[in-house]
């Protein structure tokens, strides 16, 4: 199975593809009015909406703050539970660890529950490339998966789709279906499928929404069951996660979990939540009986290293941003070529891929504040554009670090042009005949005008400089007052 | 085990310690849902429920339940069951149920029971260890007396809870339970039947665990 690749550093075209697919552009915007207006009816209070924002903020920054002692509690506790705990660099390592965890099984056959760190890492590949069949198990996932994709959204993998897609998918690659329009019944057909396959699997995987410090607990949030199928069905189970995701206490859960859900899908809770801390213990006759949970750094420790970008880290990945963002609505998830799309995913990507893959994504926006408004833990992500917009075109400031791919995009040309004008500027005389001279040439200025005149009309310029018209102006009402002047 | 990746642990915790990082100072809190009255918290609880397209019925006492019990399955014409050995009601599930459907108790490993689990069994039934008035919130602390997968496989599950289980929210539950001293192996929150939205923001229940969920609020002794 090949999956079909789309790359951040093609941003521009793959937009302008997206923008011309009608189809696409009705299921995103369907899709994002929904979830739009589910979001607002969760929160009808802004009081306590605010109040919760502040908590959600507060309890991930401090969360951050001790990150590292965080980690090796959790080490600890989870160890203590049963939980053998691995960590992983980067995605090719974590692929490694994963793919030996399950060959040390002689397993072949995975099911994996929603879990975007794999779709970061490319673990169904990996394991592919080595005989081990990785199903996913998440309704959207699977048809998805069924349609050779990757997930367009990080809660609705399938939203780009819309019913007859999935029908036709489904006719296509599940035999004895009998072809309907039916919601219900095309889940039905995928439960069927997906039940096969959770019998036979020898190893599940899945993801992790909280990692609790306290307790050595993973907590899952989800709605379809899928979930908790992929953590007790198969005799052994894998979780992967971020080193992000770890929290302090047992009681930040109910408050994240809270604003998670409801800025998510405006749910005021998902159907399961589901705690795990630990494989079977005896006489318990069910659960796996082995539970590894893979911590996986990939760039975030980049992110962590400086104040500001560490908000990045905050996330607690509900997807409000994207179903806010005039350009996400627009263009959809695809085109971004990441795993993570939107607005987070433009902040997040260039920690994960580097400023050179992803110096587009970075200006892909109109910093229209919408992201940062909806945001559960109020992660600032215009000014973190900002911010990377600048790295991704010039030298570290000093005392930060250096990100991977700083000033990649840094262009001569431009670099050359601002210098000049920073000359000009700050030389009076040579600008004002700079400037006069401009206004008499610019009528002989080329049509078009690359990128800036692309989807823009050449902008008229006057056929004065401004200094010039306020000097006539000055002039002349000298001359007014000298005759008495009013009009 | 093959892998060992000390030496990636030992990067990863020099790169975030190489960070000075403040906690912020403020202290801020976040007021979680509290009910006036009792009345007030079954009845948030059965709407939330309801609304989350799970069945509710209140009885007036435990002696009711039996009968209840015996008409749901009238009602279902469920032909096989499967219930855990312990448990607390597992004592009246078994008398009510015994003489009207195939019922069996949960005591082999999983291993053994699995085909039957997907397969053959029209309805589970357990306990709760606690209920979430807030959000219509079933909470099941699996044991060997009540297995996981007890609440997960049958397309339809039926839970039994006393009023007396209901806390306010979940917050509370953690606090007064002291859930932080330590957790059982799984902990499983459940408000309603499985769902998704995942073809066309088009609401389908039963995605993959029960499509039915029938919750039994015991109102009284
Ligand atoms: S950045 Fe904020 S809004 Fe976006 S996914 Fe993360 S938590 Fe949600």
């Amino acid at each position: 199975m090949s999956v079909q690749h789309y790359y951040p550093s093609q941003f521009k075209q793959q937009a302008s593809d997206a923008l011309a697919n009608q189809t696409l552009r009705s299921n995103f915007r369907g899709a994002m009015d929904y979830l739009q207006q589910k979001r607002k009816d969760a929160f009808s209070d802004p009081q306590e909406l605010a109040q919760l924002r502040e908590h959600a903020e507060n309890i991930r920054q401090r969360c951050l703050s001790k990150l590292p002692q965080l980690l090796e509690q959790l080490e600890k506790n989870c160890q203590a539970n049963g939980i053998q705990v691995h960590w992983a660099e980067d995605a090719k390592q974590a692929q490694q660890l994963i793919a030996e965890l399950i060959q040390s099984q002689g397993a072949t056959k995975v099911v994996k529950g929603k879990s975007m760190v794999t779709e970061e890492i490319e673990l169904n590949q990996h394991l592919e490339g080595l005989g081990i069949e990785c199903v996913e198990s998440d309704m959207g996932e699977y048809i998805v998966q069924l349609a050779k994709e990757t997930p367009s959204h990080i809660i609705m993998p399938a939203i780009h789709k819309n019913k007859q897609q999935v029908a036709d998918l489904f006719k296509q690659h599940i035999k004895d279906f009998d072809y309907t329009l039916s919601v219900d019944k095309l889940i039905q057909t995928g439960r069927e499928a997906l039940r096969t396959k959770f019998k036979q699997a020898e190893v599940g995987i899945s993801g992790v929404n909280f990692a609790v410090a306290e307790t050595g607990t993973l907590c899952l949030v989800e709605n379809e069951g899928n979930g908790r199928m992929t953590t007790t069905v198969p005799p052994v189970h894998i979780a992967v996660t971020g080193i992000e995701k770890v929290v302090e206490f047992l009681s930040d859960v109910p408050p994240l979990f809270s604003i998670l859900t409801r800025s998510a899908t405006g749910q005021h809770i998902t159907t399961y939540f589901n705690m795990i801390s630990g494989p079977r213990r005896a006489p318990e006759r069910d659960g796996p009986s082995e539970v590894h949970l893979v911590l996986l750094d990939n760039g975030r420790s980049q992110a962590y290293a400086d104040e500001a970008l560490r908000k990045t880290l905050q996330c607690i990945r509900c997807g409000a941003c994207m179903n806010h963002c005039p350009v996400y609505t627009r263009v959809g998830g695809h085109a971004y070529g990441t795993t993570y799309p939107g607005p987070i995913g433009k902040i997040i990507s260039p920690h994960l891929q580097g400023l050179a893959q992803t110096s587009d994504l970075v200006t892909a926006s109109s910093l229209c504040g919408a992201c940062e408004e909806v945001c559960p833990v109020k992660i600032p992500i215009p000014s973190l554009l900002q911010r990377l917009r600048h790295d991704a075109k010039l030298p570290a400031a000093e005392q930060t670090p250096s990100l991977k791919g700083q000033a990649s995009a840094a262009s001569w040309t431009e670099h050359t042009a601002w210098r000049m004008w920073a000359w000009l500027s700050t030389h009076p005389s040579i600008y004002n005949w700079a400037m006069a001279v401009g206004v008499k040439l610019a009528k002989y200025l080329p049509m078009p005008m690359g990128e800036w005149t692309r989807c823009r009309n050449k902008p008229e310029l006057a056929s004065q400089t401004f200094h010039q018209t306020m000097k006539r102006r000055a002039s002349k009402s000298v001359t007014r007052s000298a005759t008495g002047g009013a009009r | 085990m093959a892998v060992s990746n000390s030496s990636a642990k030992q990067n990863i915790m020099q790169r975030l310690a190489a960070v000075s990082a403040l906690a912020p100072t403020n202290q801020t809190s976040a007021n979680a849902w509290q009910a006036s009255s009792p009345e007030q918290a079954l009845a948030r609880f059965e709407q939330s429920l309801v609304a989350a397209h799970a069945d509710v019925i209140i009885l007036e006492n435990a002696k009711q339940l039996s009968a209840c019990l015996q008409e749901l399955q009238q009602q279902h014409q469920w032909q096989t069951a499967l219930c855990g050995e312990g448990g607390e009601w597992s004592e009246v599930f078994s008398l009510a149920l015994a003489e009207h459907l195939q019922l069996n108790h949960f005591l082999q490993p999983f291993e053994q029971l699995k085909t039957a689990l997907f397969e053959s069994t029209d309805v589970t039934f357990t306990g709760c260890a606690a209920g979430i008035a807030d959000t219509g919130t079933l909470v099941l602390k699996p044991s060997a007396d009540e297995p996981r997968s007890l609440s997960l496989i049958a397309p339809c599950h039926v839970a039994v809870i006393k009023v007396s289980q209901i806390v306010d929210n979940f917050s509370q539950l953690i606090s007064e339970q002291h859930w932080h001293k330590g957790l059982p192996s799984n902990v499983v929150l459940i408000s309603g039947p499985s769902k998704t939205a995942d073809i066309q923001q088009t609401l389908a229940y039963g995605a993959h665990g029960p499509s039915q969920l029938i919750v039994i609020v015991i109102n009284g002794e």
